[in-house]
């Protein structure tokens, strides 16, 4: 009762002021042309279709996450030593990269903000943003063989977790058509990449 | 004014929504990753039964502290306290080093290691946030054979900690003297995930390795590949053109 009603704080807190800078209004859903489901390339544009406050925190918290993903990826190449986990990452860098890319336009369309106060704590309560800070990645960045593949797999699979978590809210209570389609795209991938990844860590013995 | 007063009870109204649905299954969150432990073995369909619900979140054990098993009493979760199941054991020697999966790096109280009742190892954190990762060297005290190990992570600023079992073959290298046989694993999925996207048609398939150059059908158009990469679901041509180029 009393972690329910701190949590409830919490959120209403973070709904209000923290992910979405909210002008009056943000709330109420949008109306607009239905979006044509091309189901071809995401859209560079904003799609039509009422939003809500879900779908504009969801887009923020992954570009902000994508962004700490990127700079983690990008870090393999160089460190990695195994083929399997430089290909693996060097696929994700670009598909993420893409998929970001698309978020911002939506955001940029929507006329909000682009991004999410990257402290982890203070979205702690609804998905979270993952762990990785500069100092964390300046950390691994230190490390290279084995040592870093075994760090670099243990975040990045923790990072992926906290991505399919912050989907699985908006397939939960999200709106929009195509944010909800790319939510469940970033489950079933994330998903994907974390059994590729646990067996990568196995193989390593 | 009146446009006002719709406007804000509309919002009242998202907010409430998302306060009953947002926050449910989502917090800091943690498991051991290798050795592979019962969650990490679900997540990844290395077993030979059908693990559930845990597969999809094995960083979601979470329960009261002072529990001294697998599921952390969680009902959809009872399958990781089931020792009837052939679980496949690490071999591993006298230390062992475990490595540890976080969501978010939440203040720590401790982090307990036990074998059969006896704590063999004991980190204490004192409150603090974890390193950037978490592994753990723990000597096995002189055990042999199959043991299983629980551990626990004990969150400093809840009343909660997350469990993780780990299946171990110690000392082993030699043959594997325990009547539980290791399963072969299971190539494929036994199960598809229950959010999986329609099989479209075409030569596309998730698991290949695709290389650059690689051509295939999906839904009726032929795509090159552009990126190097293995094939997963969500992962479909026409969903990523930073992999696929429609040909």
């Amino acid at each position: 009762m009393n972690r329910f009603r701190r949590t409830l704080i919490v959120t209403t807190l973070l709904l209000l002021g923290g992910c979405a800078p909210a002008p009056a209004g943000t709330g109420a859903p949008v109306a607009g042309p239905a979006p044509a489901p091309t189901g071809a390339t995401p859209a560079a544009t904003a799609p039509g279709g009422a939003f809500n406050d879900t779908d504009v925190m969801f887009l923020q918290m992954m570009v902000t996450s994508h962004g700490q993903g990127l700079a983690l990826v990008r870090l393999a190449p160089e460190r990695a030593q195994r083929e399997e986990v430089k290909i693996l990452a060097a696929a994700i860098d670009v598909t993420q990269e893409a998929e970001q890319q698309t978020m911002r336009a939506w955001l940029r369309g929507w006329g909000r903000g682009t991004s999410a106060d990257p402290d982890a704590n203070a979205h702690a309560d609804h998905g979270g943003l993952p762990v990785l800070g500069p100092e964390q990645l300046s950390t691994l960045s230190r490390n290279s063989g084995a040592t870093f593949e075994t760090d670099f797999l243990n975040l990045l699979i923790g990072h992926q977790h906290s991505a399919v978590e912050l989907a699985r809210m908006e397939t939960k209570s999200g709106v929009h058509p195509e944010v909800r389609d790319l939510a469940q795209r970033i489950d079933l991938s994330r998903t994907a990449q974390i059994d590729q990844m646990l067996k990568m860590l196995r193989s390593a013995g | 004014m009146r446009r006002t007063v719709v406007l804000a009870v509309t919002t009242a109204a998202t907010v409430i929504t998302a306060l009953l649905v947002a926050p449910q299954a989502a917090q800091a969150h943690g498991y051991i990753s290798s050795p592979p432990s019962r969650q990490a073995l679900c997540a990844q369909r290395a077993v030979s039964f059908d693990c559930g619900q845990i597969q999809w979140e094995p960083q979601s054990v979470e329960g009261p502290k002072g529990l001294r098993n697998c599921h952390a009493n969680i009902g959809h979760f009872a399958v990781l306290n089931d020792d009837s199941r052939p679980w496949p054991a690490t071999s591993v020697g006298q230390t062992v080093n475990f490595n540890w999966v976080l969501t978010a790096r939440h203040a720590t109280s401790t982090w307990e290691y036990y074998i059969g009742g006896s704590r063999i190892a004991l980190f204490d954190d004192g409150g603090r946030q974890p390193g950037a990762t978490v592994s753990h060297n723990v000597n096995m005290g002189g055990r042999s054979g199959r043991q299983k190990l629980l551990a626990i992570w004990n969150i400093a600023d809840t009343a909660n900690a997350f469990y993780v079992c780990v299946d171990l073959q110690i000392g082993g290298g030699g043959g594997n003297p325990n009547p539980t046989p290791t399963p072969t694993r299971t190539t494929n999925p036994p199960t598809p995930p229950p959010t999986t996207a329609p099989p479209a048609g075409g030569t596309w398939q998730a698991g290949t390795a695709y290389q650059v150059g690689s051509q295939v059908t999906y839904g009726g158009a032929t795509y090159r590949c552009i990126q190097a990469h293995t094939a997963i679901a969500g992962w479909e041509p026409p969903n990523v053109p930073a992999l696929w180029q429609r040909v």
